[in-house]
């Protein structure tokens, strides 16, 4: 093949393989293409498992989403607004879940790592101590193929 | 008077605090940092408050954390302590805003004393006697050469938002100056926030002689006599004691006025100390105020009677304080030695860890004001004071006694960890101090103290 193809199919085997790692169980077929690009996985239709959980370890314990300052915890951005995140919610690095108040300065919460809120601690308006508990999540390490 | 004081301090001094605080019948909130969790202070206190991570400027200085932990528990005062946000006029000032009582000086006070060129011109005014210095901040290096020379070497740079003894530099003759004046600065910005510095003539060999003050909010100002800090290493006392050796009655007296008139010059609430040096020929100097409870309170309490604790809080409640000046009566002498977590054979190094013997001394008039016991950790993160031994004798000579046998008592042990009790009791020793003839040249002083050791 010419150059220009080798680069190609180097690049789709490249993107092959990323998808393969991301990947939580091996598809039972992968194809991938140089001309006109094409890469693709398949999994049995039997299995319902995602890759996602699949990565997922049951016994993984929950993690904690802790309050970064000492204060009153709100739940949404103000009164009577929906809050920011709810049980079964997708959270990534940075994502504000909530607040805490300190002598009127309003201080974001926010999610330190990627997972799903499985458990919200502390009811909204409740004054909560530097470091407490405020939401568990199970951490998720592999990619979601639905973005939430 | 207050039903509940949140304290706003850690180690040894929260938990002194907490104490009288129960005695009086007060509920006591512990504000304290992940780093002191299950220290005796916290365990001691009816509520907890978590405020915030090691950092003294996220916990124990954040004075929003400080503030939101009063309101939630409903306290109505708060105690600094000494240290982090004691001399701190804005938080004084944020407490008041907020309904808090502060227990000491109102903040338009704490702002002028704790600007130490404002306290050096107020007290000039009230008629103290001064040591040729600064009467305004130093404005460069050319200024910096004019003032050492109107004032004569030795001179000692200080920060004007400083105290403590940090962060000062002493120059023997003008090849010297601009180097420490500049090092002054840096020290100061970086230690307090402002690279302002005065200067003031150098006392290499002095005494330092303190006063401890008591001021209510009806006017009524008095004294409970003087206190020796003489024995020092890099400016950080190591032992204190009531009454100054050696030093004429009619020059402590003398001071005891000063420091009084002083505080009602300034409108001086609660307890506070009057900070002189004393040179060879018994004159004394003002230095500073320090404008909160201190750590060698205690030698003062051991010979009046008087707990400090509780009258700062009962100042603070707008009682009038319930003896006047012929009611106080010192007797006996009293000495403190700081002990702390640090290994003289490496130049005080600090030694954190956990402590695992504790052992300290107690019996006939042996206070004991500690906040580790076994298992405990000194942490790295706070200054090493880990234990204040104090004892109380009918004269200097039988409290000597008593300290050489408390100090024999103390066993403090862990991995790693050294303490200062073993050099505490060569200074005892030597000489000069039992003959009571030394000055702050008795520990050799190698330089400025950054407070980084």
């Amino acid at each position: 093949m010419s150059e220009e193809e080798r680069g190609l199919f180097d690049a789709v085997v490249r993107g092959a393989g990323e998808l393969l790692a991301a990947a939580g169980t091996p598809p039972t077929r992968l194809l991938a293409r140089a001309g006109e690009v094409s890469v693709e996985l398949e999994w049995p239709a039997a299995s319902r498992e995602l890759p996602g959980e699949a990565r997922t370890t049951p016994a993984s314990a929950s993690a904690e989403l802790c309050a970064p300052i000492v204060g009153v915890f709100y739940h949404a951005p103000s009164p009577g607004e929906p809050p920011f995140v709810a049980v079964g919610d997708l959270v990534r690095p940075g994502q504000q879940v909530g607040i805490v108040e300190a002598m009127k300065t309003m201080i974001p919460v926010e999610a330190d790592q990627r997972g799903r809120i499985d458990g919200v601690l502390v009811a909204d308006g409740t004054p909560v101590e530097y470091g407490e508990p405020l939401f568990t999540l199970e951490p998720a390490t592999a990619l979601e193929p639905l973005a939430s | 008077m207050f039903s509940k004081v949140l304290i706003a301090n850690r180690g040894e001094i929260a938990l002194r605090v907490a104490r009288t605080c129960r005695e009086m019948g007060l509920s006591t909130v512990a504000a304290y940092s992940t780093e002191d969790t299950g220290t005796p202070a916290v365990a001691f206190a009816d509520e907890t408050v978590r405020i915030g991570p090691a950092a003294a400027n996220r916990s124990y200085r954040n004075a929003a954390a400080l503030l939101e932990a009063a309101l939630r528990t409903g306290a109505s005062a708060i105690h600094p302590g000494y240290g982090f946000l004691s001399e701190d006029a804005d938080f004084a000032e944020a407490c008041e805003e907020n309904g808090i009582t502060f227990i000491g000086p109102p903040a338009p006070v704490l702002a002028t004393l704790s600007d130490k060129i404002a306290a050096r011109t107020a007290m000039a005014e009230a008629g103290l006697p001064l040591l040729p210095g600064s009467i305004e901040p130093v404005a460069d290096a050319h200024a910096a050469h004019a003032l050492a020379d109107s004032i004569g070497y030795p001179v000692i740079i200080k920060a004007t938002a400083g105290g403590g003894g940090k962060g000062m530099r002493i120059v023997t003759d003008r090849a010297g100056l601009v180097p420490a004046y500049r090092a002054a600065r840096s020290s100061a910005l970086a230690l307090f926030g402002s690279g302002q510095v005065y200067i003031e003539r150098y006392l290499a060999e002095a005494r330092h002689v303190e006063v401890q003050v008591l001021c209510d909010a009806h006017r009524t100002a008095l004294h409970l006599g003087e206190r020796d800090c003489t024995v020092q290493r890099r400016h950080q006392k190591l032992i204190e004691e009531t009454p100054a050796p050696r030093l004429p009655r009619a020059t402590a007296e003398a001071m005891c006025t000063a420091a009084v008139r002083g505080a009602l010059a300034v409108g001086y609430r609660g307890a506070g100390t009057f900070e002189f040096l004393v040179d060879r020929d018994d004159r004394f100097y003002f230095m500073e105020v320090n404008p909160r409870i201190q750590v060698e309170h205690p030698v003062t309490e051991m010979v009046t009677g008087i707990d400090l604790v509780r009258e700062q809080i009962n100042i603070a409640a707008g009682r009038a304080l319930p003896f006047a000046q012929a009611d106080v009566a010192p007797h006996g002498v009293a000495i403190e030695c700081r002990v702390n977590a640090e290994d003289p054979a490496r130049d005080f190094a600090p030694t954190p860890g956990v402590v695992e013997t504790v052992q300290l001394p107690a019996g006939p008039f042996t206070r004991v004001d500690t906040y580790v016991g076994p298992g405990s950790r000194v942490s790295a993160a706070y200054d090493s004071l880990v234990a204040k031994v104090v004892v109380w004798g009918p004269d200097r000579p039988q409290a000597l006694a008593r300290m050489r046998r408390a100090l024999g008592e103390v066993r403090l042990a862990g991995p790693g960890m050294r303490t200062t009790a073993g050099f505490l009791a060569d200074v005892l020793a030597a000489p000069a101090f039992v003959a009571a003839e030394h000055t702050t040249a008795l520990i050799g002083t190698d330089g400025p103290d950054d407070g980084i050791d």
